[in-house]
């Protein structure tokens, strides 16, 4: 009798608490569309080659802060001097990967061997310096013309040296180069078996430092923006996609907390390459850490193939196609936008 | 609810605007990427052909390009990274490209330096198509990124939008749980008690109530039911006290008449045996004595008789089934011919007269008034009683009529009473019962009884029987 007049009411109530859980599970259905799935842990295996400079910084970091570890991955580092010689390990078989400038790499390329890149880690345009003596008559660019060059060959060194020349309309071939190891460079010009050496930083301000008052620098950032890349080969590279995938993922965290903590991540490197961070400092500031695959890497690429032709490092031919050398599959998987070259 | 709907309606504004800055922000964006990607199709026109029309063209789209990022407005850090990064790069790209320029529109150098310069201008464009293809890529990259942020916003949005709903929801499930809480379960309890007490049972209780209207009605009401309880428990009480004095009365009669039967009975047989075997030594006015004796002990037993009658038919259990009084009274009518062979009169008896009554009851009430038609139409000439039903007031009133002595109409409603006669006992005998026996025997039957009259013109004695509108009501007892 009564439950003809409650009926009215109830109804509303049902309605409305029909409307209140269809709307429950739309917002709950939204909030889950933005948790992401977290990555199987399954270990993996991996040795790298691993120049102990700045320049590998976030592979550094990512070592320091156990992120291979957290994505899964057991990396073993094999420390050496310089990208070129990290290159030299991987092609003996030492290491599954290696790090170095990318002109090493072009070189290797060239040359004929299966190697590829999976990911550029840094940029900077003013990695690289000229350090000459003044009391052998060098005061600017022109005056590098006719001089001893210390640079190590098949580096960044070397072409930034030659693209410096072009950028002041010098004819490179002027120039009489001095092959030096890495080591030897800041300590061959102070004794002065060279007027001037090409070189990548810290050793560049090692040399300064050494010469004091009686060096003079110079720098180009419109002549050359050097990167560092890691490199395998392509087989390895198409053969292991998980734990390059995960190698990644490490390094763009890497990325991410250099980019939030900056100061941490410099007093970190410098830490653990044993270089004094006030003189890490200004060159530093010029290093772009990003985790990427660009067009235009292309671009430096074959510019060096010119080089390496005309100084005679290989023989001369037509320019080769880099693009099958840029391993795109693995940071197109991780982070697509990171890939910018044209497909 | 109203502040609610105001807080969602600006929420739901102030999201919508989110949405339409991300927009504009990924416009400006696109406009952007259109922008360079002519740049740079300009500036390989110019490398290609050195026409001033590229020249021209690339200045002018860079110009737009600067008065773009001079007015656009990009949030967020990652935005904000790639625009410082593309403002330095487009300086960059500026410089390269005027060095460029001059370099083209320069003299033709001399032998010596056409290697240089040659390298250098392939140097330079490199550099140009490096810078162009990262600024291409960055704006791409904001491009997205405003996408994004305004794919977010829109999200967002409809988070808003449907929190809004469920928050709206959930007050109208508390409003309802409220109303139905304070409103509507006091009022069906209300109802209910309200229903409980209609259907007789006066002990319902309402209950407290709360402090609103809601809960003054129902103290109201229930105050209300007390009073009528407490008035129904004196006429109960009353009515029992009248019932038993009834009782009492009935059993009183009913021994008195049967006590006072027996000495009549001596008296009337005493008087008959006195004047049988003394009559001879009486004179006339002796026998004339006892003749009186006898009539008058005679008259006093009908009395006794129409007096336990009319107890009788207070008394007696109301058994209700269809009667059909024609007949009935063509029993009734025969049977007062038999008893006086030498009148006659004429009957008129209708046919189909069935109603709903108790038989004996009925009958009691049929027999006294084709009684008192046979006996007030004793001297008239052409006798004639008829019974019948009319339609009246859209009741049936059914009647015995006839054309008889009549009466008075000034008296009409005084003959229902018990004793009273409007004729000498002289002229037309009887005890004055008849009538006040047919009224408590219609009453029974919640019906009434008039009569229509007319001195010397004969009467009609109307009956209904039965109140359609109160058809299931019963007195509760014998008194009522
Ligand atoms: N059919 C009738 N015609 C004329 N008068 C009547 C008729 N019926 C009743 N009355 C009047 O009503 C009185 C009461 O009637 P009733 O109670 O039957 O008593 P009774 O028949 O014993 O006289 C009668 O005495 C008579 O005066
Ligand atoms: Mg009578």
């Amino acid at each position: 009798m009564s439950g003809h007049r409650i009926s009215t009411p109830a109804k509303r109530v049902l309605v409305a608490s029909g409307l209140a859980i269809v709307a429950a599970i739309a917002i709950g259905y939204l909030v889950k569309g933005y948790q992401s799935a977290a990555p199987p842990a399954a270990l993996e295996k991996l040795s790298i080659a691993l120049p102990t400079l700045p320049h590998a910084a976030l592979v550094h970091i990512a070592a320091a802060n156990g992120y291979f570890a957290q994505q899964g991955l057991e990396l073993t580092v094999v420390p050496v001097t310089h990208g070129k010689a990290a290159i030299e390990m991987l092609l003996q078989g030492k290491a599954d990967l290696a790090t170095a400038a990318e002109v090493p790499f072009a070189l290797q390329v060239m040359a004929g061997q299966p190697l590829a890149v999976a990911a550029s880690v840094l940029s900077s345009p003013n990695d690289n310096v000229i350090v000459a003596r003044r009391d052998r008559g060098i005061s600017t660019p022109r005056d590098l013309s006719g001089k001893r060059i210390g640079i190590t060959s098949g580096t960044s060194g070397e072409y930034f040296l030659w693209a410096f020349f072009i950028r002041h309309k010098l004819p490179p071939e002027s120039a009489v180069l001095v092959d030096l190891p890495p080591g030897q460079i800041a300590q061959e010009l102070l004794k002065g078996g060279v007027d001037a050496v090409s070189t990548w930083q810290p050793v560049a301000l090692a040399a300064q430092s050494a010469l004091g008052t009686n060096a003079v620098s110079f720098t180009e950032s419109n002549a050359y923006t050097e990167l560092h890349v890691v490199i395998g080969r392509s087989e390895f590279l198409k053969a292991h996609p998980g734990a390059i995938k995960k190698l990644l993922r490490a390094l763009l965290k890497a990325e991410e907390f250099n980019r939030s903590e900056p100061e941490q991540a410099l007093n970190l490197v410098a830490g653990r390459l044993k270089i004094d961070v006030q003189m890490m400092r200004p060159f530093w500031r010029d290093f772009e850490f990003t985790v990427d695959l660009r067009q235009s890497h292309l671009i430096t690429l074959e510019e060096e193939a010119h080089w390496a032709m005309a100084r005679g490092h290989v023989a001369k031919g037509p320019v080769p196609n880099f693009l099958p050398h840029l391993h795109l599959d693995a940071l197109l998987a991780v982070r697509p936008e990171r890939v910018t070259v044209a497909r | 609810m109203l502040a609610a709907v105001g807080v969602i309606a600006s929420a739901v504004w102030s999201t919508y605007a989110e949405v339409e800055d991300a927009r504009r922000q990924r416009r400006d964006a696109s406009d952007l990427a259109r922008r360079l990607t002519s740049l740079k199709l300009v500036t390989f026109e110019y490398a290609l052909i050195r026409q001033e029309r590229a020249l021209a063209q690339y200045r002018e789209i860079s110009n737009r390009i600067d008065g773009m990022f001079a007015a656009s407005r990009f949030q967020g850090p990652a935005q904000q990274e790639i625009v410082a990064r593309l403002r330095s790069g487009r300086t960059l790209a500026n410089q390269i490209f005027d060095e460029l320029a001059a370099a083209f529109q320069g003299e033709t150098p001399n032998r010596a330096d056409l290697e240089p310069s040659r390298n250098f201008e392939a140097q330079l464009l490199s550099r140009l198509s490096i810078l162009q293809q990262d600024n291409l890529s960055d704006v791409f990259r904001l491009t997205d990124l405003t996408t994004e942020q305004s794919n977010a916003a829109q999200q967002r949005l409809l988070v808003v939008i449907l929190s809004g709903l469920a928050l709206i929801a959930l007050i109208t499930l508390g409003v309802s749980w409220l109303i139905h809480r304070d409103v509507l379960v006091p009022v069906a309890r209300l109802q209910q008690a309200a229903q409980q007490v209609a259907a007789g049972n006066w002990t319902t209780e309402f209950g407290a109530g709360g402090s609103d209207e809601i809960g003054q009605l129902t103290r109201d009401l229930g105050r209300m039911t007390q009073a009528l309880r407490d008035a129904l428990a004196r006429v109960e009480r009353s009515n029992q006290e009248l019932a038993a004095l009834n009782r009492e009365l009935e059993a009183f009669s009913y021994s008195v008449s049967h006590d006072l039967r027996a000495p009549l009975r001596s008296m009337d047989g005493f008087s008959l045996a006195l004047l049988e075997d003394y009559g001879v030594r009486l004179d006339d006015e002796g026998k004339d004595f006892l003749r009186r004796i006898r009539a008058a002990s005679q008259r006093m037993g009908h009395l006794i008789d129409d007096m336990l009658s009319l107890s009788q038919v207070t008394r007696s259990e109301l058994r209700p089934e269809p009667v059909d009084l024609g007949e009935m009274a063509r029993g009734i009518a025969e049977a007062l011919g038999q008893r006086n062979e030498g009148r006659k009169v004429h009957w008129q008896i209708d046919d189909r007269l069935t109603v709903r009554a108790d038989q004996a009851l009925i009958h009691i009430a049929m027999q006294n008034l084709l009684d008192n038609a046979w006996k007030f139409t004793s001297r008239t000439p052409e006798a004639t009683i008829r019974v019948g039903m009319r339609e009246q007031d859209g009741r049936q009133a059914y009647f015995v009529a006839d054309n008889g002595a009549g009466f008075d109409m000034a008296y009409a409603d005084k003959l229902f009473d018990a004793f009273q006669r409007l004729h000498h006992a002289g002229d037309f005998p009887g005890t004055g019962i008849g009538l006040a026996i047919v009224q408590r025997v219609l009453q029974r039957h919640d019906g009434a009884v008039w009569a229509e009259a007319a001195q010397g013109k004969g009467a009609t004695f109307f009956f209904t029987i039965g109140q359609p509108e109160h058809e299931h009501r019963r007195p509760g007892h014998p008194a009522g």
